[in-house]
């Protein structure tokens, strides 16, 4: 019965890493987008034009 | 202001698509750098790593972290089994399980590296600015020594620092340069918010040996402070020079006429002549009262040599 429970929670394990992959690829982050977060972390506070 | 300027040999920019690019990371102590060291300069291994290989290497070891929890459940399910069928359903499903796994983690891994980028930098912003700060500080160092390395690691460094301060070290050390054509020189990046005697000492010498490089804003820039350039010795001869480094684009003759027209009268008759053969063509600055100065300093100076003038009303004639 454990040996079911194990496999169960290995499917699960797999979907469960699946779906939060397919999640991030479908709000894929732009290369520009980190850095406009880079410029806003360094210059955060500091005079920029 | 006239200043004694060395002859220097400046190593050309190299750009990178973005800016984060230029960042490494020390594998040893996570010190961060965006010099051009062998090695890091807080521990002095040479383990530095860009930003991209370094989000690259913690997705591979997350994935493998996570096909290793998939072995450990397999073998949990065989070590629980009581009889072979089990052990071989086990083996067969677990494995059918991780093959499943590294097909998914091979084919979004790509996809993966910016969110790790991402959080590498929100994790280690007091890093990364503690390795930005020992960065600049080896530039400012390195005036007393060697001028136009400082001003190259201060050039590297204001890729993602935007500081008026470090600006301004690099337009004091610009300065103090023989500039020439063929350097990789940079104008808009260095622009600063407020009036600076070096500014607008680096924008005259632009507008003499690169005009290409005054655009809009250099135009904005100084007009905005014509009355304080002005004041300096060279303030007109500095405006003229823009004003005729403009003169590239009719387009800022269309926008700053009123710029166009207080320094026509100093302009060398090449651009002079410019001027007034973009006027010719623009039709909507024919009826200007830059284009009756232009024409006034036109037939005072230049009528023996052309076939066209514009009339005092503004338009034009043969």
């Amino acid at each position: 019965m454990i040996t079911y429970g194990c496999i169960g929670i290995l499917f699960l394990f797999v979907l469960v890493r699946s779906l939060i992959y397919r999640s991030k690829r479908k709000h894929r982050l732009s290369l520009e987008e980190i850095d406009r977060e880079l410029l806003a972390i360094v210059n955060e506070g500091r005079e920029s034009s | 202001m006239m200043k004694k300027r060395t002859p220097v040999i400046l190593k050309p920019f190299k750009p990178t698509r973005y800016k984060y690019e230029k960042l490494r990371v020390c594998r040893n102590c996570g010190n961060y750098t965006i010099l051009w060291d062998e090695s890091c300069p807080q521990c002095g291994k040479s383990l530095l790593l860009g930003i991209e290989n370094m989000a690259l290497m913690k997705v591979k070891l997350q994935m493998q972290t996570e096909r290793l929890i998939a072995v450990l459940i397999t073998l949990a399910a065989v070590l629980f089994s009581s009889t072979f069928q089990h052990i071989a359903w086990s083996l067969g499903l677990g494995a059918g399980g991780i093959i499943l796994l590294s097909l998914v983690q091979r084919s979004m891994l790509e996809a993966q590296v910016p969110y790790q980028i991402q959080k590498i930098l929100e994790t280690s912003t007091r890093r990364l600015m503690e390795g930005l700060k020992l960065n600049i500080e080896a530039a400012y160092d390195m005036r007393s020594s060697d001028e136009p390395l400082a001003y190259e690691m201060m050039r590297e460094i204001a890729t993602v620092v935007y500081s008026d301060r470090l600006r301004l070290q690099q337009l004091k050390l610009l300065c103090s340069f023989q500039l020439r054509k063929d350097m990789d020189l940079q104008l808009e990046e260095l622009l600063i918010s407020d009036f600076e005697e070096e500014m607008v000492d680096y924008i005259g010498e632009i507008a003499r040996i690169k005009p290409e490089l005054i655009r809009e804003r250099i135009i904005l820039y100084v007009t905005q402070h014509e009355p304080e350039i002005l004041i300096l010795s060279r303030g007109q001869e500095i405006l003229t020079a823009v004003a005729g480094a403009a003169l590239r684009k009719a387009r800022y003759v269309t926008l700053y006429p009123e710029f166009m027209e207080r320094y026509a009268r100093h302009l060398p008759k090449e651009r002079f002549l410019r001027l007034y053969h973009l006027i010719m063509e623009q039709e909507e600055l024919r009826s200007t009262s830059l284009a009756k100065e232009v024409a006034d300093i036109h037939r005072n100076r230049y009528t023996q040599n052309a076939d066209i003038s514009i009339s005092a009303d503004g338009e034009a004639s043969s």
